[in-house]
Order: C-alpha cells, then structure tokens, then sequence
C-alpha cells in the first residue's frame, strides 16, 4: 500500500490540474496561440518585408534600348548585356535573372539564396512589360511563341529547400517551443511546490505518514505531463502552422523523407529530455522558498539560464554540445526534422536529463522540508 | 504517553531562540492543555511534536520510543490541527477525505465508514460534494478536523482550534475533543482561553518564554501557586518567569 503514495498524489495533482479549467486551458492554448501567430508572422516578414536585387540580361544594345520605359518602375533590377545568368544566380552575385532571348524570357533564380518572394514576383510581372515593350519594337519573330515560354527554374536541389525549412523551424519556431515549454514549468513549478506553503495546505501534507520525496516525486511527475503536453501542443502547431502558411516547404519535406515516421520517438525522447531538465530546475527553485512571488523571481533568473544554455550551439560550434540537453535542442529538432536524428546523441542527452532530474528531485525534497521552518 | 525532555529550538534564518528549555510529560487518555502568552513557544512545541519541526536540542519519545527514530510510523499515529491549516480549495470534503485517507495508508471501507461517521457529527455530509473554497470559515474548520482524525489517530494535537469561530461551532468541537477523550485518546490542546482549559483539561503545562515552568494537574494550579483561580496562577507564573517582568520585579 506504502508504494502507492506516488500513485495517489498524481492522481489527485492531475484531478487539480483537471478542475482548474482556466490554467489548463492557458497550458493548451500559449503554446497553440504564439506559435501559430509567429509561424505567420515569420512568413509576413520574409514576404513582405524583404528587399533583393535582381538583374535583366539582354542578348543585345537593341533589347536594352527598347526595354528602358518597362524597365523604369523596378528599381531593385539592373540591367547588363551579354553575362552568365545562371553562373551569376548561382554564385549569389544576383538574387534572380531575368534572360531576355530571340523568343522567350527565361527567369532563373535559386530558392536556396532568394529570401524575398517579391522578387520572383516583381520579376514576373517585369517579363510581361518587356513582353509588350518588345512587341511594339518588333524584337520579337513571334509573340504567340514567346508567351507561353515564360519559364522559371529553380536551379536549387530539393536538400537545399529543406535546409532553408529547417534552419526557420528549428530557429525560432523550436526556440519559441522549448520557451513556452520552460515558463509553463516555471509558473506550474512555483504554484504546485512553493503554493503548498503560501496556501497552508503543505503542513497537511507532510504529517501524511508519506515521505515528503515521494510527495514531490508524484507532483513532479504531473508536472512533467503538463509540461510535455505544452511542448507536444507547440510541435504539433508548428507542424500545422508550417503546413499552412508554407506549404512548399512541407511538401518537399514530406517528398523527402517519403512518410517515414521514425522521427517522432526521437522528437518524443526530445520533449522528455528538455521536459525533464526544467522540471528539475523549476521544482528546486520553488522549493526553496515559501513564497510564489520569492520563487517567480529567482525563477526567472533560472529561465534566463536556460535559454542562454538553450543558444549554445550559436556561440559554439563544438560537436561535443549535442549530447547535453536543454544546449542539443536546436542541433536536434534539426536533424531529426531532415531524417538524421542521431539516437546515440539524443539519449545521451535524455540519460543526463533523467540524472539532472534525480538529483533535482533529491535537493527538492531537502529544500522544501527545510523552508517550512 | 508523550515525553518531552529540555527540548530548544533555534531558527538559524532569523536566529530566534523560540525553545528554551521545554520539559512535559502527557499521559495516554487525557486532555493535556498548554499554556502560555503570545510567542511563549507553544505553537513551536506543538510543531516539533506533530514532527513538522526538527528540535535544535532535547528529545521527544511516543511510548519510550524517540519520535526521530521512526518518525512515519509517529505520523501514522497522530493528528494535527491548528486554525491556520488549509486543504486544497478545488476539492470537495469527500476528495479531500478519499486522498488523505489513501495517503494514510487506509482502505476503502475504512475510508469510507469513517468519513461517513465525521461528517455526519460535523454536520458535513450535506456539503461533502461542494468544493472547500467555497466553505465559511466555521464550515472549512470544521472539514480540516474531519480530515485530520480520518484516519483514527491515537494523539490529537489541537493548536487554538476554537480561534475565530462560532460559539456553536466552538461547543461541537469541545464536544467532540471530549468524545476523543472517552475513547481513550491523547489530545494535547493550545489555548489562550483559560475558561476552556478548566472545563476540558485534566493537567496543563505552562511555558513562558520558551521555558516549562509549571506542569501537573488543573485542579493544582491556583493551589500550587496559592491564588484561587487558573487565571491568578497564570499571571502569577507569567510574572515570576517573564524576563524582562522578573528583572523590575526584582529591582
């Protein structure tokens, strides 16, 4: 019977969790709300937002001279006879090219390099100009062979367009799911552990002929659950999110790793690793205090702590950062969004993430029987 | 039966020697009060008893066993209660009793035919499926002393149980704190009201400043001190072991 003290505690911490509808709503809905608002956000930015700079190449001074009033009201393309458009494309000196020949535009770009949708649409609507520019000059033998060849090559691979997926996703969209993860661990930490005393309720509790790590262990563990639905509810949005506001994206994604599922045991082990890490950091926190508003402040100094951990990978190029947690979560969500996921990496960072959370658990139990003196 | 032994206790956050020197014996079936005015060090006795607080120095044994021993199987046995004491307010009284009482290592059918029992002298059964924020105050004391004896302990400890409430609802649980005395329990009562202590208690101990200074039978009290009344013997020891009254006392 003794053993199942854990048992009841998350029952009746997952029955609380359960009865406060406004909290778990808040749990479901944060992640939900700001990772759907920023996934937007992000494509508004890139497609509004972006300047580039785009060049036409004309075969001869005849193209040139005829195309100067189309060309007038775009300011980001220039002009050249003669060149290698796709050598330039492809070497980033232009973000696209615009190739003027006997019979048809050619619009080459690289997915991989333009940033701005803007261009390739600025670039369009420039072809049909030079279309009607170009009628009225006769540079054109045939005009009904010239229209409907107006062609667009990506001279991109498919990896490449993935990359540039992946390096959005796991950039601020994985940042922005592992900080809602980490401030509902703070919030739900500071209101469970340091709550029991500001609400007088602990007293009761710890006469309980239960011992006081078995108590925390079980609120612990509703916790956890807590903590892990908020991340799975930002993953699943992202997912959602990047389906709809960037659809091409996933569908090369989708393309790519041909449906292959594997990928989401690993991003599962990765939820539980960073889920385990902020529990155990948040809990120890909240317990060495006896009141909320004591533990929401030094918590926020512990969140600026793991963010910072969190952001390794930038200052550092260390191949050594992707076995410990909370610092492998960008390095991880990208390469098991590409197929990659690397198991020995990730459950080495889980296996530390389970000691961190033991000895969290051990200090934890300390602290929160010490405090109530 | 109880036995505290010179017991201190020194907070080292504020350094504040709320124990001196505490020794008192309680006897298995009696109503034990202790007495003493404000920050005396009765509410810091009464916790190192329900083994919330470690002592600094002495001793505390239940039936010759010290309570630091076995400390889980000293929580199987008692109760605690003060008025400051809350349970979780999303719950209704019958949650409250369901998971304490499985915390307690309680069956089923025990938990369910004591709460059934407490709740209808507590006149709680009406209310046990309303959350307890909801409760007045009397209402909320009153399901807090329901789920502290659920489990049907041998030690009760009360500290000032009556504070602040009704008289009707102050008369059920003197009532109550005397049917536990029948049944052969070990109640030890906090109080400031001395018109309680000599309606309930058999013997009473007295602590000013953190120091024992009297303990034996209510009936002696006013005797050992040679005044009429308990309230005359409180005064009077207040005055003899009061620190700073004993310094102008004597000057």
């Amino acid at each position: 019977m003794s053993n199942n003290h854990v048992l009841h505690v998350i029952r009746n911490e997952w029955a609380k969790t359960l009865k406060s509808k406004s909290q778990l709503l808040l749990l479901l809905l944060t992640p939900f709300l700001t990772i759907l608002f920023i996934s937007w956000g992000l494509d508004y930015v890139i497609t509004q937002t972006e300047t580039y700079h785009a060049t036409v190449y004309f075969q001869n001074e005849e193209q040139l001279t005829a195309a100067q009033i189309a060309t007038r009201d775009y300011p980001y393309f220039s002009q050249v006879v003669g060149g290698d458009p796709k050598k330039d494309v492809t070497e980033g000196k232009t973000d696209c090219a615009l190739v003027v020949s006997d019979t048809a535009i050619y619009l080459y770009y690289d997915s991989e390099i333009l940033s701005s949708a803007n261009c390739l649409k600025d670039a369009s609507d420039l072809g049909d100009a030079l279309c009607f520019a170009f009628e009225g000059e006769e540079i054109f033998l045939d005009m009904k062979e010239f229209m409907p060849e107006r062609n667009m090559v990506d001279l991109s691979s498919k990896e490449d367009i993935l990359n540039s997926f992946l390096d959005r996703m796991s950039g601020l969209i994985g940042m922005l799911i592992f900080l809602t993860m980490a401030s509902n661990a703070l919030s739900l930490a500071s209101g469970s552990v340091t709550g029991e005393k500001e609400r007088h309720t602990f007293d009761t509790l710890v006469i309980c002929p239960a011992p006081l790590r078995k108590i925390l262990l079980g609120k612990t563990i509703v916790l956890m659950m807590e903590i892990f639905l908020s991340g799975l509810v930002g993953v699943i949005t992202a997912i959602l999110s990047f389906r709809i506001w960037s659809s091409e994206y996933f569908s090369t994604i989708v393309e790519l790793t041909g449906g292959d599922l594997s990928w989401i045991p690993l991003l599962i082990l990765l939820l539980m690793s960073v889920t385990l890490v902020t529990t155990a950091v948040f809990t120890t926190i909240s317990s060495a205090f006896s009141t909320t508003r004591k533990a929401s402040l030094f918590s926020s100094a512990g969140m600026v702590l793991i963010s910072i951990g969190s952001m390794v990978p930038t200052f550092t190029k260390n191949e050594a950062v992707k076995f410990f947690p909370v610092a492998n979560w960008s390095i991880a969500i990208k390469s098991i969004c590409r197929g990659q996921g690397d198991v020995y990496a990730i459950g080495t960072a889980f296996i530390i993430s389970v000691l961190i959370f033991a000895l969290g658990l051990i200090l934890s139990s300390v602290l929160w029987e010490r405090t109530n003196e | 039966m109880i036995t505290i032994e010179h017991l201190k206790k020194t907070f080292k956050k504020n350094k504040v020697e709320a124990v001196k020197d505490v020794s008192l014996e309680v006897n298995d079936g009696e109503i034990f009060a202790l007495l003493g005015p404000n920050g005396a060090g009765k509410t810091t006795t009464m916790r190192m008893l329900s083994t919330l607080l470690v002592p600094t120095a002495g001793r505390i044994t239940y039936d010759g066993k010290d309570i630091n021993e076995d400390m889980l199987s000293v929580r199987r046995r008692i109760a605690f209660l003060t008025n400051e004491i809350r349970l979780d307010g999303q719950f209704s009284p019958d949650e409250l009793a369901d998971y304490y009482g499985r915390l307690y290592e309680m069956t089923e059918e025990q938990i369910r035919k004591n709460k059934q029992e407490l709740f209808d002298y507590f006149g709680i059964t009406e209310f046990s499926k309303r959350r307890y924020e909801t409760f007045s105050t009397g209402m909320k004391q009153k399901t807090s002393l329901a789920i502290c004896l659920l489990h049907d302990p041998d030690t009760i400890i009360f500290d000032e149980p009556t504070n602040g409430l009704d008289i009707l609802t102050q008369r059920l649980i003197e009532q109550y704190i005397l049917k536990l005395k029948a049944a052969g329990k070990c109640i030890i009562l906090s109080t400031h009201i001395l018109d309680l202590v000599s309606r309930l208690a058999d013997r009473v101990g007295v602590i000013v400043d953190g120091k024992s200074v009297y303990c034996g039978s209510v009936s002696e009290l006013a005797s050992s001190q040679g005044v009429s009344t308990i309230d005359e013997a409180f005064v009077k020891l207040y005055e003899e072991n009061h620190e700073e009254q004993a310094i102008i006392t004597k000057k």
